[in-house]
């Protein structure tokens, strides 16, 4: 039997992301995934803003942007009756989220006010950002990857998790004792599966959508600087479906579709439509699939916990599918470190479900909200969209504004992304001032307790967030000394807590983060906060910690 | 003939539907929820003459003959034939093919339609 502190069930995206930030927490774990390789389909076209603070925090950022999207290449969304044309609207420019990544660091650079995320978001293909954390998790010595492995059960107790695993070519079987196991294992998860954890909500609500993965040479001379657009949202009387570009310097596409080929209608037929023209392609795959908007009951029981597709399946308009897992993953990692540390207490664990479940929902019935939104902008038929003169041009300037209107909540949604707040955690001090008005579109920076502290610069231009240390809380004071903060110190060394203090004399960061001290959390998000040290402060971290 | 019994099948789907969803109201949670999610009317009609519209307020959802003079979302059938086929389809992409086909135009807030397939699919199923 193979001894280990985690077993992680999965290597996708969030897998290998659970797996690397334990990693970087000292903690070592196994992950075991059925298949031998990454994905080959190109599958989610996005790394979202916070992820890639996230993925920052772990030193992969960099790594990550190599690897998608150029940084000076666009991020534009557009409605057209064809890649060929008359487009109607490019979203270029109306938004951080459209620019090139070298042009909006310019912006994040500039900001002041704590309303724009550390990182803009990045254009890539999964099957080109799984390589990527897949090379560092081979690469790294606390982790062991098993591909071509199956869990096929598990039993917990009170001491651990004893669970069985077989190599599926051969059949071998193993056996391994972990402190803890998590199913990162997809939409169809063995490990929520086993803990009879149904999902919340009803399935195949939009029927059975079509993709198509094709590869050409010749699609991005159809665009501007033969650089084609992220997407392309194609509408015109009788054909509507979306042209994804996910890298624009590579040569794969997809193209979606609301429904398979019709009777007599081929895939090449349907791809001519979509582009408008005859051009060269190769059809890579292509097949239907069902979008959902599902979310589990329950994120865990005891020591086995679920996380990513596991716990949620969304449409993926808003790109919250992988996103929403990457923040689970980094949500869950901290708290067992600490609990294997031994300073995180039994609610600690507790808190990962009171925090993301909710987060979770929240995403579901924004991802609703942006399928409607495309629907509607792509429903509305309009005979004048492919006249000529003055009737046309009217009908593709409505189309356009309507388009902007409704599409643009799937790009912007800054306030889904990093404006989201764990209310009512075990683990984080209530707020005693009232809370902000929350907005799904835009993020209004706060550090009210259970928010993520809003990204800020330093007098010299260092990020904020560079600054606080990976798996310990850090005590933001303003203009105060070691004496003031030595309670606060003195009682997360009692409890175990790691700590660090950061002394900030910015004027302006003493404004945009409301309180003289300010305690935020390994994964970022504010804990506590107040104008003096709370009087029992060995009490404040008990509760942060998860103490019973 | 056909264009009669086709819109006459249509009326009683539509009246069927209420008794079924009221029967899922009793044994759905997750219906009672959804009663309680939105506040709409979505107006059904058709080329050949049939009209009606679903009214949810305060939790209730109701059935109307005519045509409500603002209402929030719109499914608009070329004929009684088309929107009792789709309506009785189990594929719920039968919709899609029917917009995109142009034997159906929707117009307004989509959430309506993703909220009534929702509370059907459940009343079908209770």
């Amino acid at each position: 039997m193979i001894d280990i502190p985690v077993l992680i069930s999965g290597a996708g995206p969030v897998g290998l992301t659970l797996a690397l930030n334990l990693s970087r927490l000292g903690i070592r774990s196994v992950l075991l995934n059925d298949r031998r390789q990454t994905t080959s389909h190109p599958k989610l076209d996005v790394v979202n803003c916070r992820s890639m603070e996230i993925f920052r925090q772990l030193g992969l950022a960099e790594r990550i942007r190599a690897a998608g999207n150029p940084t000076d290449a666009n991020q534009y969304s557009a409605m057209a009756a064809s890649a060929s044309g008359p487009f109607y609207s490019v979203m270029s420019d109306r938004h951080l989220i459209y620019q090139p990544v070298s042009q909006a660091e310019q912006a994040i650079s500039a900001c002041r006010d704590g309303s724009l995320p550390l990182e803009s978001m990045q254009r890539i293909a999964q099957m080109h950002l799984e390589p990527v954390l897949m090379a560092e998790v081979e690469a790294d010595p606390n982790i062991e990857l098993r591909m071509g492995w199956r869990l096929y059960g598990f039993e917990q107790s009170s001491t651990g998790v004893v669970a069985m695993a077989h190599e599926v070519d051969s059949g071998e079987a193993q056996q391994f004792f972990a402190q803890y196991l998590i199913g990162c294992d997809g939409p169809n998860s063995r490990v929520r599966n086993f803990l009879n954890i149904d999902y919340d909500g009803t399935r195949d609500l939009v029927g059975e959508l079509f993709i198509i993965h094709l590869r050409s040479d010749e699609i991005a001379g159809l665009f501007p600087n033969n650089q084609p657009y992220w997407h392309t949202w194609l509408t015109r009387p009788g054909f509507a479906g979306l042209l994804v570009s996910p890298d624009a310097s590579r040569n794969d596409y997809v193209l979606h579709r609301p429904f398979a080929p019709r009777p007599g209608e081929s895939l090449e037929s349907v791809v001519d439509a979509a582009l408008g023209t005859r051009l060269r392609y190769e059809i890579v795959q292509s097949g239907p699939w069902r979008p959902q908007f599902l979310v589990a009951r329950s994120f865990g029981r005891q020591r086995v916990f679920i996380a990513g597709d596991a716990t949620h399946q969304f449409m993926p308009t808003g790109g919250l599918g992988m996103n929403t897992g990457v923040a689970e993953a980094h949500n869950l990692a901290w708290k067992l470190a600490a609990c294997l540390a031994g300073w995180g207490g039994p609610r600690l664990l507790e808190s990962y479900e009171a925090e993301r479940l909710p987060v979770a929902r929240r995403n579901r019935d924004h991802v609703k909200k942006c399928a409607a939104a495309t629907f509607e902008a792509q429903m509305r038929r309009d005979d004048g969209l492919l006249a000529q003169g003055a009737v046309g041009d009217a009908a593709r300037e409505a189309a356009g504004r309507e388009f902007e209107r409704k599409v643009s909540r799937l790009y912007e949604s800054l306030g889904v992304e990093i404006g989201y707040r764990y209310h009512g955690s075990p683990a984080i001090e209530a707020d005693t001032a009232s809370e902000p008005a929350y907005e799904e579109i835009r993020y209004t920076p706060t550090t009210w307790s259970g928010a993520r502290l809003p990204s800020a610069f330093r007098e010299d231009g260092t990020a904020l967030f560079d600054q606080l240390v990976l798996g310990r809380y850090t005590l933001l004071a303003f203009n105060a000394d070691a004496e003031a903060c030595a309670p606060l110190q003195e009682a997360a060394q009692e409890c175990g807590v790691p700590l660090n203090v950061l002394p900030i004399h910015e004027k302006y960061l003493a404004t945009l983060y409301e309180r003289r001290f300010v305690l935020v959390r390994p994964d970022q998000h504010v804990c506590w906060r107040g104008d003096s040290l709370p009087v029992d402060c060995y009490s404040l971290f008990n509760r942060l910690r998860g103490a019973r | 003939m056909s264009l009669f019994i086709d819109s006459l099948k249509l009326r009683l789907l539509l009246l069927a539907s209420i008794p079924l969803l009221r029967r899922a109201e009793r044994r759905s949670a997750r219906l009672r929820e959804l009663l309680h999610e939105e506040s709409f009317v979505l107006q059904i009609r058709t080329g050949d003459g049939v009209g009606g519209y679903y009214q949810l307020r305060g939790g209730v959802l109701s059935l109307h003959r005519g045509e409500h003079r603002r209402p929030d979302f719109i499914q608009h059938w070329q004929r009684s034939a088309d929107a009792l086929r789709v309506m009785l389809s189990r594929d719920e992409t039968d919709m899609l093919r029917a917009v995109e086909g142009g034997q159906c135009q929707l117009q307004g807030r989509f959430a309506v339609a993703l909220w009534f397939n929702e509370a059907m699919k459940i009343a079908r199923a209770a």
